[in-house]
Formats: C-alpha cells, sequence, structure tokens
C-alpha cells in the first residue's frame, strides 16, 4: 500500500478508516472505523441529526490522512479531535437544556432575588418601641442570627462527636489494616484484607446516605447527624491511619522485637511514637471536613445548620437562608486555616 | 556456647541466603562475620534470634534450643542486638529509647502506662553514663549524631543483661574514628562483662583489630573458619573474589 496513496485516500472515503488500517496506521484505522459511525449513532439519538453534517469535516480529513499515511507519514489529529469535542459541547448543552434564552423573565426575577439576598442577608433588625415618652429604637440581632448561630454551634458540635467516635474504633482497627504488622501469618493476612474491605465500604457510601439511614433508625435531629458522620468516619480515618502506620521506619520495630518485647509492647513502643504526629494531623483534617459535610447532613434531617437552612430555602426566604451560607462559609474558613496551621507544625 | 547446626534459610523468592552454616562458638569469644553483601551475614545474626525464622537447621545457646522455643521471650532477653541505622525510635526520647531494652523483663500491663520501675530508671542511667551520654537523655533520639545514636542503641541492649550480642554492621554507617570508640565499647562489653560478640564487620582491618576469631561467609556458606591473622592474600581473594583489594581503616 505505501506506494498507493490515492487508493488509500479511496478506500477511506467508502469506508472510514479502511485506508489507515490498509496503510498499517491500525490504531488509528480502527478508531475512525467504529468511533465515527458510533459517533454519528450518538447525535441521531439525542434527535441532533445536523450535528451529523459537521462530521463530514472529519470525513475529509479521513481521506487526507489516509493518503499520508500510505505515504508513511502521520498527520496531526488535533483538528478533528477538537470538532468533536466541540460538537459534544453543543449536544451537551442541548440535552441539558441550558440554553441562555431559557432565562425568562421569572427566572431572572428569581436569580435577583437569590443575589440580592446574599449581597444582604438578614443579621440586623431594627428595634423600636414606644416608652410612653416618644420613640426610641436602637439595632439588634435578627431572628434568622438567633436561630442559625446556636444551630451552627451544634453542627461544630456535631462534627467534633462524631469524629471523636470515629477515632475510636479507627485506632484500634487501623493496626489490623496495617500491612506491614498484619503479614506473620495466613490469619492475620486474612484480617488485615477483612478490615480494610470494612473501611472500604463504610467510606465509599457518602455521609448523607448514612444520614438518610440514621434518621430513619433514631428520628429525626443531630443524633442521626453525629452516628451518620461517625460510620462514615471510621473508614476515612481508619484507611488514612492503616496507610500511616505502613509507611513507618521498620527498623525500630525490629530493635523492640528483639529485646524481648511482646506483639503488643512492638506496637507501643515501635510504632505508636512514630505514627502520633499523622494520627493527630488526620484527626484535625476530619473535623474540619466533618463540619462542611454536618452542614448537609441537616438537609435530609440530621440536624445542625443545614436543617435551618433548607427551611429557609423552601420558604424561598433567601436574606435568611444566606445568613446561614455566610456563617458557615466563615466558620469552614476558620476551621480550614487554623487546621493547617496546626498539622503544619505537627508533621 | 551458642551452637549453630547445619542452618538453612531460604527466602520466600528463592533465594539461598544460608545453606548448611554449622558453628561453635563459646561463651565470651568475639567473633567477628565477614563477607560480602548477601553472604548472607545478616540473615545468620536473624535466625539466632528468629527476627527470620530458619528454613531448617538448630540453634542452641547453652543447652536450650532457640529453634524450637515456643516463647522467645526470656531467650531474646538474653541476646542484645545492635543494628547498622541504630533503630532507635527518632521521636521518643533517649531515656525512653534505653528503657525499652528492659521490656522484654515488664508486663504489658506496665507498659502501656508507661511505667518502669526505679530500678530501671537507675539502671538506665548507669548504661547512658557507662555510654558517655550521661546528659543527653531527655534529648530526643533524632537530635543526636550518628556516633551517639549508636551508643543509644548499645544502652538499649546493654540494659537487656545479655549473655550475647549480636551487632549487624554497628559501624557501618560511621566515621573511622566513631566506629572505633562504637568498637571499643563493645570489646569492653566482651572482655569485662563476659558477654559472647557475634559482630558483622565490612572491614577486614576491624575484624582482625577486635576479633579473636573471623568466620567468612559467601553465598550462605562458611569459608573460613579461624584467627584473623591467619587471613592471607589467597584467602582473602577466596572470601571476597579475585578483583577485591584490601581497604585499610586505621
Amino acid at each position: 500500500m505505501r506506494r498507493y496513496p490515492i487508493l488509500a485516500g479511496a478506500l477511506s472515503f467508502v469506508v472510514p478508516g479502511l485506508g489507515q488500517i490498509c496503510a498499517g496506521s491500525w490504531r488509528r484505522g480502527l478508531t475512525l472505523l467504529i468511533g465515527l459511525p458510533v459517533q454519528a449513532a450518538l447525535f441521531y439519538g439525542v434527535g441532533l441529526t445536523g450535528l451529523i453534517y459537521w462530521m463530514a469535516l472529519v470525513w475529509a480529513w479521513n481521506v487526507y490522512d489516509a493518503a499520508r499515511a500510505a505515504r508513511g507519514r502521520t498527520t496531526s489529529a488535533a483538528g478533528p479531535i477538537l470538532l468533536i469535542l466541540a460538537l459534544n459541547m453543543i449536544a451537551a448543552c442541548t440535552v441539558t437544556e441550558i440554553t441562555v434564552p431559557s432565562l425568562g423573565a421569572e427566572q431572572r426575577n428569581v436569580i435577583g432575588q437569590i443575589a440580592g439576598g446574599f449581597a444582604k442577608p438578614d443579621v440586623y433588625h431594627p428595634h423600636s418601641f414606644d416608652t410612653g415618652k416618644g420613640k426610641t429604637g436602637h439595632t439588634v440581632f435578627s431572628e434568622s442570627v438567633c436561630l442559625a448561630a446556636p444551630k451552627m454551634l451544634e453542627t461544630i458540635y456535631m462534627a467534633l462527636l462524631g469524629t471523636a467516635i470515629s477515632l475510636l474504633f479507627a485506632v484500634p482497627l487501623s493496626f489490623f489494616g496495617a500491612r506491614n504488622l498484619m503479614s506473620g501469618s495466613p490469619l492475620l493476612k486474612t484480617i488485615y484484607g477483612l478490615t480494610r474491605a470494612l473501611f472500604t465500604v463504610l467510606r465509599s457510601v457518602e455521609v448523607l446516605i448514612f444520614a438518610v439511614i440514621a434518621v430513619a433508625a433514631v428520628g429525626i435531629g443531630p443524633f442521626a447527624g453525629v452516628l451518620a458522620l461517625a460510620i462514615h468516619g471510621v473508614g476515612a480515618l481508619g484507611k488514612l491511619y492503616s496507610e500511616a502506620i505502613e509507611s513507618i521506619d521498620h527498623g525500630p520495630i525490629e530493635a523492640i522485637r528483639a529485646t524481648g518485647a511482646n506483639e503488643f509492647q512492638v506496637v507501643l513502643y515501635g510504632v505508636v511514637p512514630q505514627v502520633v504526629p499523622q494520627f493527630i494531623a488526620f484527626t484535625l483534617y476530619r473535623w474540619d471536613i466533618n463540619v462542611r459535610m454536618a452542614t448537609v447532613i441537616g438537609l435530609v434531617g440530621g440536624g445542625g445548620i443545614g436543617y435551618l437552612l433548607i427551611q429557609y430555602m423552601n420558604l424561598l426566604q433567601w436574606p435568611q437562608a444566606a445568613t446561614c451560607i455566610w456563617m458557615i462559609a466563615g466558620v469552614v474558613m476558620v476551621m480550614d486555616y487554623a487546621s493547617a496551621v496546626i498539622r503544619e507544625k505537627l508533621v | 556456647m551458642l551452637r549453630i547446626e547445619d542452618l538453612t534459610k531460604v527466602y520466600p523468592n528463592g533465594t539461598r541466603a544460608l545453606s548448611g552454616v554449622s558453628l561453635k562458638v563459646p561463651t565470651g569469644q568475639f567473633v567477628a562475620v565477614i563477607g560480602l553483601s548477601g553472604s548472607g551475614k545478616s540473615t545468620l545474626m536473624r535466625c539466632v534470634n528468629r527476627l527470620i525464622e530458619p528454613t531448617s537447621g538448630k540453634v542452641f545457646l547453652d543447652d536450650i534450643e532457640i529453634t524450637a522455643a515456643s516463647d522467645m521471650r526470656p531467650i531474646r532477653r538474653r541476646i542484645g542486638m545492635i543494628f547498622q541505622h541504630f533503630n532507635l525510635v527518632k521521636r521518643s526520647t533517649v531515656m525512653t529509647n534505653v528503657l525499652s531494652g528492659r521490656l522484654g523483663y515488664r508486663s504489658s500491663l506496665a507498659s502501656l502506662f508507661r511505667v518502669f520501675p526505679e530500678e530501671d530508671h537507675a539502671d538506665a542511667h548507669a548504661c547512658l553514663a557507662r555510654v558517655g551520654l550521661g546528659d543527653k537523655e531527655s534529648e530526643r533520639a533524632d537530635t543526636l549524631s550518628g556516633g551517639q545514636q549508636q551508643r543509644v542503641g548499645i544502652a538499649r541492649a546493654l540494659m537487656q543483661k545479655p549473655d550475647l550480642i549480636l551487632a549487624d554492621e554497628p559501624v557501618a554507617s560511621l566515621d573511622p574514628a566513631t566506629a572505633h570508640t562504637v568498637l571499643d565499647h563493645l570489646e569492653q562489653m566482651n572482655k569485662r562483662d563476659g558477654m559472647t560478640v557475634l559482630c558483622n564487620l565490612h572491614f577486614l582491618s576491624l575484624a582482625r583489630h577486635y576479633a579473636d576469631r573471623v568466620i567468612a561467609l559467601k553465598a550462605g556458606e562458611v569459608v573460613f573458619d579461624g584467627g584473623p591473622d591467619e587471613i592471607d592474600d589467597a584467602r582473602f581473594k577466596q572470601i571476597y573474589g579475585e578483583h577485591a583489594v584490601a581497604v585499610e581503616i586505621a
């Protein structure tokens, strides 16, 4: 085929990719052969036949590329790839109905209200009363602040308690989930595998899902939220702790074992001192994450500030909702910064 | 008396680290084990206190068969070990590292609360003073120099009140002057306290200086066993290979 570029081009004109395959460019030929019909079928499937015409450009490139391939040259595929991506973006916009004209007057009004709420959250209320000798007045915190502040504290405490309960279970379990400590016998290896599997299962189920289950089990309220955070946290913290244990220096373990110490003492004197700073850092990090998680848990009835937030949002009370959101943002920012500073000091 | 009979170790990947090593080391002898990297020196040491489980063969300490023991605790505490990389717990204090040499004598519960009897603290002070680190007890181990860390390692081994010292390349990470300080301590433990010493060394000159007896390993087998002065040029080439040149360390 090397000397017949016109033949290769003709083959690819009839069946895209065939010319490339005959010229020896297997991978590119097969991609075109399978990819183009599949892409066309996708566009047809979502009812955008117009986009298929644009693919004629790719077809033309394919003929040109086949001719070049027959001469033993490769052509950059960047152009056709970008074109296909752009066509898919158009298809995506159409399918998800996010076309700009659909923002009608009503929607614009709602967005305006929301934006207004964020710009002017409900923080202060003028408070005036008649003393009998004329009116006097001063400003007080609004009702939404008075409701949200204790709920925010509740959220932080939920996160703290959830993290503490996770820690209680994850610390002892993490030693069983550390490969370097559990490679002694087939039994130990099995325990290691089971522990890691447990961590994976607990970690892969989102907190929100645990929250829905916990609400069903113990009822609406912060206790359900704490349970959800705690259960998910055992998986998340357990994995991090185990990996911290796996990364330690094996030398001291060997040395302590050689003194005649039993396995418990080996862990206590050879492993624990090496992992304590990392354990503290991971725990702080988890608390930080849990505060953010705890704000969402309220949306499904798990207590905390999220519970208040969803009520305001359902009633379209945007300034009040904005109070909650700004409060969450402030707390998360402070915790982010504080835990980063502490972690830097430790590790 | 340390007695090793037909000791063989084959690792799961098929590496034959030791094949049929037999030795008798009388109490109070200073034995240097020499040989190239990978000749089986470290494996031999670790088979003695069973940090590595031998494939076959027997090891006896006095009349106790180590390789048949179900509880290694009373045996291991009689065998002190010193390592090339010191193997201290870096974040713990010097004192905690030295005290951990007593763990083999203390209960799990007491060690959980980090309680050691007054006697252990007194002994730890004495051991640290002996290696010249009396003033370092509350420092973190990783703030010490290499030579100082190895001396902490020696103090930890001394805390076991051992009969046998296994020293696995104790000076390979140290400069020549520091190396001598460390080996002088081993010599003192051997001559003054009567501890048997089994010491892996890289340098023949150090072996000649300190050892009563030299054992050479090559590919897991004993290729030389005799006095340090018996190793002539021909023996040397047999142990280290045709192209090796003896490097002196002052």
